[in-house]
Protein backbone atom coordinates (compact mmCIF):
# COMPACT_ATOMS: atom_id res chain seq x y z
CA UNK A 1 0.00 0.00 0.00
CA UNK A 2 2.88 2.37 0.84
CA UNK A 3 4.59 1.53 -2.47
CA UNK A 4 1.39 2.35 -4.31
CA UNK A 5 1.21 5.72 -2.53
CA UNK A 6 4.83 6.49 -3.42
CA UNK A 7 4.18 5.59 -7.07
CA UNK A 8 1.13 7.80 -7.15
CA UNK A 9 3.03 10.71 -5.60
CA UNK A 10 5.97 10.33 -8.04
CA UNK A 11 3.84 10.10 -11.15
CA UNK A 12 1.27 12.60 -10.01
CA UNK A 13 -1.59 10.18 -10.04
CA UNK A 14 -4.42 11.02 -7.76
CA UNK A 15 -5.12 8.71 -4.88
CA UNK A 16 -8.59 7.25 -4.69
CA UNK A 17 -10.50 9.19 -2.05
CA UNK A 18 -11.82 7.21 0.88
CA UNK A 19 -15.46 7.66 1.71
CA UNK A 20 -15.86 10.21 4.49
CA UNK A 21 -16.86 8.68 7.83
CA UNK A 22 -19.87 10.29 9.40
CA UNK A 23 -20.25 9.77 13.11
CA UNK A 24 -23.87 9.60 14.17
CA UNK A 25 -24.42 10.88 17.68
CA UNK A 26 -26.66 8.44 19.42
CA UNK A 27 -28.80 9.36 22.41
CA UNK A 28 -28.01 6.69 24.98
CA UNK A 29 -27.31 6.33 28.69
CA UNK A 30 -23.69 6.77 29.59
CA UNK A 31 -21.87 3.54 30.37
CA UNK A 32 -19.01 4.95 32.38
CA UNK A 33 -20.22 8.24 33.88
CA UNK A 34 -23.02 7.03 36.11
CA UNK A 35 -24.65 8.32 39.30
CA UNK A 36 -28.05 6.59 39.11
CA UNK A 37 -28.60 5.31 35.57
CA UNK A 38 -26.37 7.54 33.44
CA UNK A 39 -29.27 9.48 31.87
CA UNK A 40 -27.91 12.99 32.54
CA UNK A 41 -24.42 12.04 31.31
CA UNK A 42 -26.00 10.50 28.19
CA UNK A 43 -27.94 13.71 27.45
CA UNK A 44 -24.78 15.76 28.08
CA UNK A 45 -22.72 13.57 25.71
CA UNK A 46 -25.42 13.88 23.05
CA UNK A 47 -25.88 17.63 23.36
CA UNK A 48 -22.20 18.44 23.93
CA UNK A 49 -22.93 20.20 27.22
CA UNK A 50 -21.20 19.62 30.53
CA UNK A 51 -22.55 16.65 32.51
CA UNK A 52 -22.37 18.39 35.89
CA UNK A 53 -24.52 21.27 34.65
CA UNK A 54 -27.18 18.89 33.26
CA UNK A 55 -27.20 16.97 36.57
CA UNK A 56 -27.69 20.11 38.68
CA UNK A 57 -30.43 21.39 36.35
CA UNK A 58 -32.21 18.01 36.60
CA UNK A 59 -31.99 18.15 40.39
CA UNK A 60 -33.30 21.73 40.45
CA UNK A 61 -36.29 20.64 38.35
CA UNK A 62 -37.31 18.53 41.36
CA UNK A 63 -38.50 21.81 42.91
CA UNK A 64 -41.30 21.84 40.34
CA UNK A 65 -42.62 18.46 41.45
CA UNK A 66 -42.11 14.71 41.28
CA UNK A 67 -42.73 14.52 37.50
CA UNK A 68 -38.97 14.86 36.88
CA UNK A 69 -38.39 11.54 38.71
CA UNK A 70 -41.06 9.89 36.57
CA UNK A 71 -39.50 11.37 33.42
CA UNK A 72 -36.03 10.20 34.50
CA UNK A 73 -37.21 6.62 35.09
CA UNK A 74 -39.09 6.48 31.78
CA UNK A 75 -36.03 7.79 29.87
CA UNK A 76 -33.81 5.31 31.72
CA UNK A 77 -36.13 2.45 30.72
CA UNK A 78 -36.26 3.54 27.07
CA UNK A 79 -32.64 4.45 26.35
CA UNK A 80 -30.01 1.76 25.74
CA UNK A 81 -26.82 1.72 27.80
CA UNK A 82 -23.73 3.05 26.01
CA UNK A 83 -20.56 1.01 25.76
CA UNK A 84 -18.33 0.98 28.80
CA UNK A 85 -15.02 2.67 28.06
CA UNK A 86 -12.47 0.00 29.01
CA UNK A 87 -9.58 2.36 28.26
CA UNK A 88 -10.35 4.46 31.35
CA UNK A 89 -7.56 4.20 33.89
CA UNK A 90 -8.12 3.87 37.63
CA UNK A 91 -7.13 7.52 38.14
CA UNK A 92 -9.61 8.71 35.50
CA UNK A 93 -12.38 6.56 36.98
CA UNK A 94 -11.62 7.95 40.42
CA UNK A 95 -11.66 11.53 39.06
CA UNK A 96 -15.05 10.96 37.40
CA UNK A 97 -16.43 9.44 40.63
CA UNK A 98 -15.15 12.37 42.68
CA UNK A 99 -16.60 14.95 40.31
CA UNK A 100 -19.95 13.12 40.25
CA UNK A 101 -20.05 12.95 44.04
CA UNK A 102 -19.30 16.67 44.36
CA UNK A 103 -21.92 17.53 41.72
CA UNK A 104 -24.61 15.53 43.53
CA UNK A 105 -23.68 16.99 46.95
CA UNK A 106 -23.62 20.54 45.56
CA UNK A 107 -26.96 19.96 43.81
CA UNK A 108 -28.48 18.65 47.04
CA UNK A 109 -27.26 21.66 49.03
CA UNK A 110 -28.59 24.10 46.41
CA UNK A 111 -31.96 22.36 46.07
CA UNK A 112 -32.52 22.15 49.85
CA UNK A 113 -31.44 25.78 50.27
CA UNK A 114 -33.75 26.94 47.46
CA UNK A 115 -36.61 24.84 48.86
CA UNK A 116 -36.30 26.49 52.28
CA UNK A 117 -36.01 29.92 50.67
CA UNK A 118 -39.09 29.36 48.49
CA UNK A 119 -41.11 28.04 51.44
CA UNK A 120 -40.08 31.10 53.46
CA UNK A 121 -41.38 33.37 50.69
CA UNK A 122 -44.64 31.41 50.46
CA UNK A 123 -43.96 29.44 47.26
CA UNK A 124 -44.33 25.70 47.00
CA UNK A 125 -43.73 23.17 44.23
CA UNK A 126 -46.45 21.47 42.25
CA UNK A 127 -48.51 19.09 44.33
CA UNK A 128 -48.90 16.52 41.62
CA UNK A 129 -47.73 14.87 38.44
CA UNK A 130 -50.25 15.72 35.72
CA UNK A 131 -53.57 15.03 37.47
CA UNK A 132 -52.21 12.59 40.06
CA UNK A 133 -51.25 13.84 43.54
CA UNK A 134 -47.64 13.48 44.78
CA UNK A 135 -48.85 11.31 47.68
CA UNK A 136 -49.96 8.76 45.08
CA UNK A 137 -47.12 9.28 42.61
CA UNK A 138 -44.27 9.00 45.12
CA UNK A 139 -45.11 5.40 46.16
CA UNK A 140 -45.43 4.44 42.48
CA UNK A 141 -42.06 6.00 41.71
CA UNK A 142 -40.48 4.21 44.68
CA UNK A 143 -41.83 0.85 43.43
CA UNK A 144 -40.72 1.63 39.86
CA UNK A 145 -37.25 2.54 41.16
CA UNK A 146 -37.08 -0.73 43.11
CA UNK A 147 -38.16 -2.81 40.09
CA UNK A 148 -35.66 -0.90 37.93
CA UNK A 149 -32.86 -1.80 40.33
CA UNK A 150 -33.95 -5.44 40.65
CA UNK A 151 -34.06 -5.93 36.89
CA UNK A 152 -30.41 -4.89 36.80
CA UNK A 153 -30.90 -2.05 34.36
CA UNK A 154 -28.07 0.02 35.76
CA UNK A 155 -24.92 0.76 33.82
CA UNK A 156 -21.61 -0.78 34.84
CA UNK A 157 -19.54 0.93 37.49
CA UNK A 158 -15.95 0.20 38.29
CA UNK A 159 -15.04 -0.66 41.86
CA UNK A 160 -12.91 2.07 43.38
CA UNK A 161 -9.42 1.64 44.79
CA UNK A 162 -8.79 -0.09 48.10
CA UNK A 163 -9.13 1.99 51.26
CA UNK A 164 -6.20 2.65 53.55
CA UNK A 165 -5.85 0.52 56.69
CA UNK A 166 -4.39 3.13 59.04
CA UNK A 167 -5.97 6.40 60.12
CA UNK A 168 -3.73 9.46 60.16
CA UNK A 169 -4.39 13.16 60.23
CA UNK A 170 -3.69 14.33 56.72
CA UNK A 171 -0.53 16.29 56.04
CA UNK A 172 -1.37 17.37 52.50
CA UNK A 173 -5.18 17.75 52.63
CA UNK A 174 -5.66 19.95 55.68
CA UNK A 175 -7.41 23.12 56.71
CA UNK A 176 -6.81 23.20 60.48
CA UNK A 177 -5.36 19.96 61.88
CA UNK A 178 -6.01 17.59 58.99
CA UNK A 179 -8.76 15.60 60.76
CA UNK A 180 -11.37 15.86 57.98
CA UNK A 181 -8.74 15.13 55.33
CA UNK A 182 -7.64 12.07 57.29
CA UNK A 183 -11.19 10.76 57.80
CA UNK A 184 -11.99 11.36 54.10
CA UNK A 185 -8.92 9.37 53.05
CA UNK A 186 -9.68 6.61 55.56
CA UNK A 187 -13.28 6.27 54.34
CA UNK A 188 -12.50 6.93 50.69
CA UNK A 189 -14.82 9.93 50.39
CA UNK A 190 -14.48 13.55 49.30
CA UNK A 191 -12.77 15.76 51.90
CA UNK A 192 -14.29 19.13 50.98
CA UNK A 193 -17.85 17.80 51.21
CA UNK A 194 -17.04 16.17 54.55
CA UNK A 195 -15.61 19.49 55.80
CA UNK A 196 -18.81 21.34 54.88
CA UNK A 197 -21.02 18.68 56.51
CA UNK A 198 -18.79 18.90 59.59
CA UNK A 199 -19.16 22.70 59.68
CA UNK A 200 -22.95 22.44 59.38
CA UNK A 201 -23.15 19.84 62.16
CA UNK A 202 -20.92 22.00 64.37
CA UNK A 203 -23.31 24.91 63.82
CA UNK A 204 -26.39 22.79 64.49
CA UNK A 205 -24.94 21.40 67.74
CA UNK A 206 -23.80 24.79 69.03
CA UNK A 207 -20.14 23.90 68.57
CA UNK A 208 -20.35 20.64 70.54
CA UNK A 209 -19.36 18.67 67.46
CA UNK A 210 -15.98 20.39 67.57
CA UNK A 211 -15.21 18.34 70.70
CA UNK A 212 -15.04 15.21 68.55
CA UNK A 213 -12.72 17.04 66.16
CA UNK A 214 -10.37 17.95 68.99
CA UNK A 215 -10.50 14.43 70.49
CA UNK A 216 -9.60 12.91 67.11
CA UNK A 217 -6.87 15.53 66.58
CA UNK A 218 -5.21 14.85 69.95
CA UNK A 219 -5.54 11.06 69.95
CA UNK A 220 -4.33 10.38 66.42
CA UNK A 221 -1.01 10.69 64.69
CA UNK A 222 -0.14 12.83 61.75
CA UNK A 223 0.52 11.15 58.44
CA UNK A 224 4.19 10.10 58.28
CA UNK A 225 6.28 12.30 56.06
CA UNK A 226 7.88 10.61 53.09
CA UNK A 227 11.62 11.36 53.16
CA UNK A 228 13.70 11.24 49.98
CA UNK A 229 15.95 8.18 49.70
CA UNK A 230 19.59 8.91 50.57
CA UNK A 231 22.59 7.11 49.11
CA UNK A 232 24.72 5.41 51.74
CA UNK B 1 -24.95 -0.07 48.79
CA UNK B 2 -26.38 -3.48 48.08
CA UNK B 3 -28.54 -2.93 45.01
CA UNK B 4 -31.02 -5.68 45.91
CA UNK B 5 -31.47 -4.31 49.43
CA UNK B 6 -32.13 -0.80 48.08
CA UNK B 7 -34.60 -2.22 45.56
CA UNK B 8 -36.52 -4.29 48.13
CA UNK B 9 -36.62 -1.34 50.56
CA UNK B 10 -37.96 0.96 47.84
CA UNK B 11 -40.67 -1.54 46.86
CA UNK B 12 -41.72 -2.08 50.51
CA UNK B 13 -41.77 1.70 51.08
CA UNK B 14 -43.78 2.31 47.92
CA UNK B 15 -46.28 -0.49 48.66
CA UNK B 16 -46.66 0.68 52.27
CA UNK B 17 -47.21 4.30 51.22
CA UNK B 18 -49.84 3.18 48.71
CA UNK B 19 -51.64 1.23 51.46
CA UNK B 20 -51.52 4.30 53.74
CA UNK B 21 -52.80 6.51 50.90
CA UNK B 22 -55.68 4.14 50.20
CA UNK B 23 -56.54 3.99 53.92
CA UNK B 24 -55.90 0.25 54.32
CA UNK B 25 -52.90 0.79 56.58
CA UNK B 26 -53.54 3.20 59.44
CA UNK B 27 -49.98 4.29 59.98
CA UNK B 28 -48.01 7.49 59.81
CA UNK B 29 -45.90 7.66 56.64
CA UNK B 30 -42.89 8.94 58.62
CA UNK B 31 -43.06 5.89 60.91
CA UNK B 32 -43.13 3.64 57.85
CA UNK B 33 -40.12 5.51 56.42
CA UNK B 34 -38.37 5.11 59.77
CA UNK B 35 -39.07 1.36 59.83
CA UNK B 36 -37.80 0.89 56.28
CA UNK B 37 -34.69 2.98 56.99
CA UNK B 38 -33.95 1.06 60.19
CA UNK B 39 -34.42 -2.33 58.50
CA UNK B 40 -32.36 -1.27 55.48
CA UNK B 41 -29.66 0.27 57.69
CA UNK B 42 -29.15 -2.82 59.81
CA UNK B 43 -29.15 -5.23 56.85
CA UNK B 44 -26.77 -3.02 54.88
CA UNK B 45 -24.44 -2.67 57.89
CA UNK B 46 -24.16 -6.45 58.02
CA UNK B 47 -23.55 -6.58 54.25
CA UNK B 48 -20.98 -3.75 54.40
CA UNK B 49 -19.04 -5.49 57.16
CA UNK B 50 -18.79 -8.56 54.92
CA UNK B 51 -17.77 -6.49 51.87
CA UNK B 52 -15.40 -4.39 54.00
CA UNK B 53 -16.39 -0.93 52.78
CA UNK B 54 -16.03 1.61 55.59
CA UNK B 55 -18.02 4.41 54.00
CA UNK B 56 -20.93 2.01 53.51
CA UNK B 57 -20.72 0.88 57.14
CA UNK B 58 -20.87 4.48 58.37
CA UNK B 59 -23.70 5.44 56.01
CA UNK B 60 -25.73 2.34 56.94
CA UNK B 61 -25.28 3.02 60.67
CA UNK B 62 -26.41 6.62 60.15
CA UNK B 63 -29.47 5.47 58.15
CA UNK B 64 -30.40 2.90 60.80
CA UNK B 65 -30.27 5.43 63.63
CA UNK B 66 -32.08 8.06 61.55
CA UNK B 67 -34.84 5.50 61.08
CA UNK B 68 -34.98 4.91 64.84
CA UNK B 69 -35.16 8.68 65.48
CA UNK B 70 -38.02 9.00 62.96
CA UNK B 71 -39.95 6.18 64.65
CA UNK B 72 -39.42 7.68 68.13
CA UNK B 73 -40.26 11.22 66.99
CA UNK B 74 -43.57 10.16 65.50
CA UNK B 75 -44.53 7.58 68.12
CA UNK B 76 -44.21 9.83 71.16
CA UNK B 77 -45.20 13.38 71.82
CA UNK B 78 -41.96 15.29 71.82
CA UNK B 79 -42.41 18.96 72.57
CA UNK B 80 -38.87 20.14 71.92
CA UNK B 81 -38.01 19.01 68.38
CA UNK B 82 -34.84 21.14 68.28
CA UNK B 83 -33.53 19.41 71.40
CA UNK B 84 -34.24 16.05 69.76
CA UNK B 85 -32.28 17.08 66.65
CA UNK B 86 -29.30 18.17 68.77
CA UNK B 87 -29.27 14.95 70.81
CA UNK B 88 -29.79 12.82 67.69
CA UNK B 89 -26.96 14.45 65.72
CA UNK B 90 -24.54 13.94 68.61
CA UNK B 91 -25.66 10.37 69.29
CA UNK B 92 -25.73 9.27 65.64
CA UNK B 93 -22.30 10.77 64.93
CA UNK B 94 -20.92 9.12 68.07
CA UNK B 95 -22.39 5.78 67.02
CA UNK B 96 -20.91 6.16 63.52
CA UNK B 97 -17.46 6.74 65.03
CA UNK B 98 -17.91 3.76 67.36
CA UNK B 99 -18.78 1.52 64.44
CA UNK B 100 -15.57 2.65 62.75
CA UNK B 101 -13.76 1.48 65.88
CA UNK B 102 -15.57 -1.88 65.71
CA UNK B 103 -14.45 -2.18 62.09
CA UNK B 104 -10.82 -1.55 63.02
CA UNK B 105 -10.19 -1.96 66.76
CA UNK B 106 -6.61 -0.73 66.43
CA UNK B 107 -7.91 2.79 65.83
CA UNK B 108 -8.64 3.86 69.42
CA UNK B 109 -9.14 7.46 68.30
CA UNK B 110 -12.61 6.55 66.98
CA UNK B 111 -13.51 4.96 70.32
CA UNK B 112 -12.55 8.08 72.29
CA UNK B 113 -14.22 10.55 69.93
CA UNK B 114 -17.34 8.35 69.63
CA UNK B 115 -17.66 8.12 73.40
CA UNK B 116 -17.10 11.87 73.74
CA UNK B 117 -20.03 12.57 71.41
CA UNK B 118 -22.33 10.02 73.05
CA UNK B 119 -21.51 11.41 76.53
CA UNK B 120 -22.20 14.92 75.22
CA UNK B 121 -25.57 13.75 73.86
CA UNK B 122 -26.47 12.31 77.28
CA UNK B 123 -25.27 15.48 79.04
CA UNK B 124 -27.25 17.69 76.70
CA UNK B 125 -30.39 15.86 77.88
CA UNK B 126 -29.59 16.17 81.58
CA UNK B 127 -27.00 18.60 82.94
CA UNK B 128 -26.85 20.98 79.98
CA UNK B 129 -30.65 21.09 79.73
CA UNK B 130 -30.83 22.24 83.35
CA UNK B 131 -28.31 24.99 82.65
CA UNK B 132 -30.65 26.29 79.94
CA UNK B 133 -29.03 24.91 76.83
CA UNK B 134 -32.33 24.34 75.06
CA UNK B 135 -33.41 27.98 75.52
CA UNK B 136 -30.15 29.09 74.03
CA UNK B 137 -30.54 26.50 71.31
CA UNK B 138 -33.94 27.95 70.44
CA UNK B 139 -32.53 31.48 70.08
CA UNK B 140 -29.56 30.33 67.98
CA UNK B 141 -31.79 27.93 66.01
CA UNK B 142 -34.22 30.75 65.09
CA UNK B 143 -31.30 32.85 63.87
CA UNK B 144 -29.76 29.91 62.02
CA UNK B 145 -33.08 29.13 60.34
CA UNK B 146 -33.20 32.58 58.73
CA UNK B 147 -29.74 32.23 57.19
CA UNK B 148 -29.86 28.46 56.51
CA UNK B 149 -31.06 28.74 52.85
CA UNK B 150 -28.30 31.22 52.02
CA UNK B 151 -25.68 29.12 53.82
CA UNK B 152 -26.77 25.95 51.99
CA UNK B 153 -26.83 27.65 48.58
CA UNK B 154 -23.37 29.17 49.15
CA UNK B 155 -21.95 25.80 50.28
CA UNK B 156 -23.54 24.10 47.28
CA UNK B 157 -22.16 26.68 44.84
CA UNK B 158 -18.68 26.45 46.35
CA UNK B 159 -18.64 22.63 45.99
CA UNK B 160 -19.96 22.89 42.44
CA UNK B 161 -17.32 25.44 41.41
CA UNK B 162 -14.51 23.38 42.97
CA UNK B 163 -15.82 20.01 41.78
CA UNK B 164 -12.82 19.37 39.47
CA UNK B 165 -10.11 20.29 41.99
Amino acid sequence: MDEQNLHNQLFGEEQPQADPVYRVRKLQRSGDNVVIAGVCAGIAEYSGKETAAIRVIAMLLLLLGAWIVAAYLIIAFLLPIGKYDESLTEVETKAIGKENFRTVVSGLFIIVGLHFALVKFGFSGSSGVFILPNTFMFPLLAIAGGVFLLTNKLAKTKIGPEETTEFYRSRSDKFLLGVCGGIAKYLGIDSSSLRIIFLLLTGLTLGMFAVAYLVIAFTSQQEPQLLPLQDE
Amino acid sequence: MNKNLVAISLIILGAGLLLIWSGVLLYDSEILLGLVLAAFGISNTNYSFRVGSRKRIVLSAILFLTGVVLIVKNSYEIIDTRGLILVSILFISGAALLILFIDNVKQKTFLFSGFALIILSCFSLTVLKKIGLFQWLKTVGDMFEVFLPVILIIFGMSIFINRKK
